[in-house]
């Protein structure tokens, strides 16, 4: 069962990673740079921290397959 | 009996709601297309979706068992009613972000939808029903249980980001410690049914990021139902979509927190309501120490060694 959960663990961290990716280059494409700052910056940030917060889950799925669990 | 009857009742009047706005529907009577005819069905069985909420809350409320159940090796964790309803709201969470980001990307992207986004709404509309109703149940058990494991609890805060300051990554525990003033060279405080970082960081957030995605989407959706202010439902949209986000981001964190392999057995106890006594021992000493005083209704827990009671939790950090 921990395999299937670390495969849907990675896949969530993944697909956040491309989520992330299309929100910042939405915010820095020319359509929302027309748009002003305001609605440039949720979408940049939001982008960033889903980045970053899926990273620890890709890492902790590779170890839920990898390490003894308790 | 009362507990029934509540249920019952609660079953019949969401039937009834729901039931008499299809009616409305399927007369023919009204202009509605699909987009229309599924915001008018979910705007107007909330109220039902509530009160049948508050009935399945109250049944759960009224037929808990108070104790500890122990069967072999395991205890019992989370009850069979409660696993049911955390998998209705990951269910129900899962879709939401799915089809809420599918349409935030679609305007954000102004790409055409290779689905049609109707069907998208729909499910959205389904998937906001389901964590409504899961929602209101369990707000309606805990406040009429007075269940608090989950939260700081009264007079708590100091001792509880000591046991947060303990749990997390050194560097961030100095860090909390540094500006909260605490004295981390004390023994951390034992660990209860759930960590610390469970009660001061991961269930606030969640509670933060329903809550408002339950009150930003209600009122979205009561738009056509009752007239809501141009600029009021601007911001309210906005507020939703970052809950949303907010929302993605806290299931990263959630997944990431209990698929740690140390932790795998919480993952275990959520899905099966057991979780074996000597992880209860090892990493949640607080808690073995409350039940091995409390009488069981099985065979008897053993006593606890005085110094297994100062083992430490499995933490938030990794």
């Amino acid at each position: 069962m921990k395999y299937l959960w670390a495969l849907l663990g990675l896949l969530y961290a993944v697909l956040s990673i491309y989520v992330g990716y299309l929100f910042i280059t939405s915010a820095v494409g020319a359509k929302l740079t027309q748009k002003g700052l305001l609605l440039q910056v949720p979408p940049l940030l939001g982008g960033i921290a889903l980045i970053l917060l899926a990273v620890p889950l890709l890492w902790n799925c590779a170890r839920l397959v990898t390490a003894r669990t308790a | 009996m009362t507990k029934t009857v509540v249920l019952l009742a609660g079953v019949i009047l969401f039937v009834v709601g729901i039931g008499a706005s299809y009616a409305e529907w399927g007369s023919g009577g009204q202009p509605w297309g699909q987009l229309l005819t599924d915001n008018f069905l979910f705007a107007r069985s909330l109220p039902f979706t509530i009160g049948l909420g508050i009935a399945v809350g109250f049944w759960r409320a009224s037929g808990w068992r108070w104790g500890t159940e122990q069967k072999g090796q395991q205890l019992r964790r989370f009850a069979p009613s409660t696993v049911w309803l955390h998998a209705l709201a990951g269910i129900a969470l899962v879709a939401l972000i799915a089809t809420g980001g599918w349409q935030y990307l679609k305007g954000l992207l102004a790409a055409d939808s290779p689905i049609y986004m109707g069907t998208v709404y729909r499910v959205h509309y389904l998937a906001g029903t389901l964590l409504i109703f899961v929602t209101v149940a369990f707000l309606t058990d805990w406040l009429l249980r007075g269940e608090r494991s989950l939260t700081i609890g009264n007079g708590q805060f100091i001792r509880s980001m000591r046991g947060l300051a303990h749990e997390l990554p050194k560097p961030l525990g100095t860090i909390i410690g540094y500006t909260l003033g605490l004295d981390l060279r004390r023994a951390p405080p034992h660990t209860e049914e759930f960590t610390y970082y469970e009660r001061t960081i991961s269930f606030p957030l969640w509670e933060l990021s329903v809550g408002l995605i339950i009150l930003t989407g209600v009122i979205k959706a009561m738009r056509y139902v009752y007239p809501i202010p141009g600029d009021l439902l601007y911001w309210v949209s906005a507020v939703h979509v970052g809950a949303g986000v907010l929302l993605g981001l806290k299931l990263l964190d959630h997944l990431r927190y209990v698929l740690a392999p140390s932790r795998w057995p919480l993952m275990a106890a959520i899905a099966t309501g057991w979780i074996p006594i000597r992880y209860v021992e090892r990493f949640h000493p607080g808690w073995y120490a409350q039940i091995t005083a409390a009488p069981t209704t099985a065979a008897p827990v053993p006593t606890v060694p005085a110094s297994s009671r100062a083992a430490t939790s499995a933490g938030g950090g990794s």
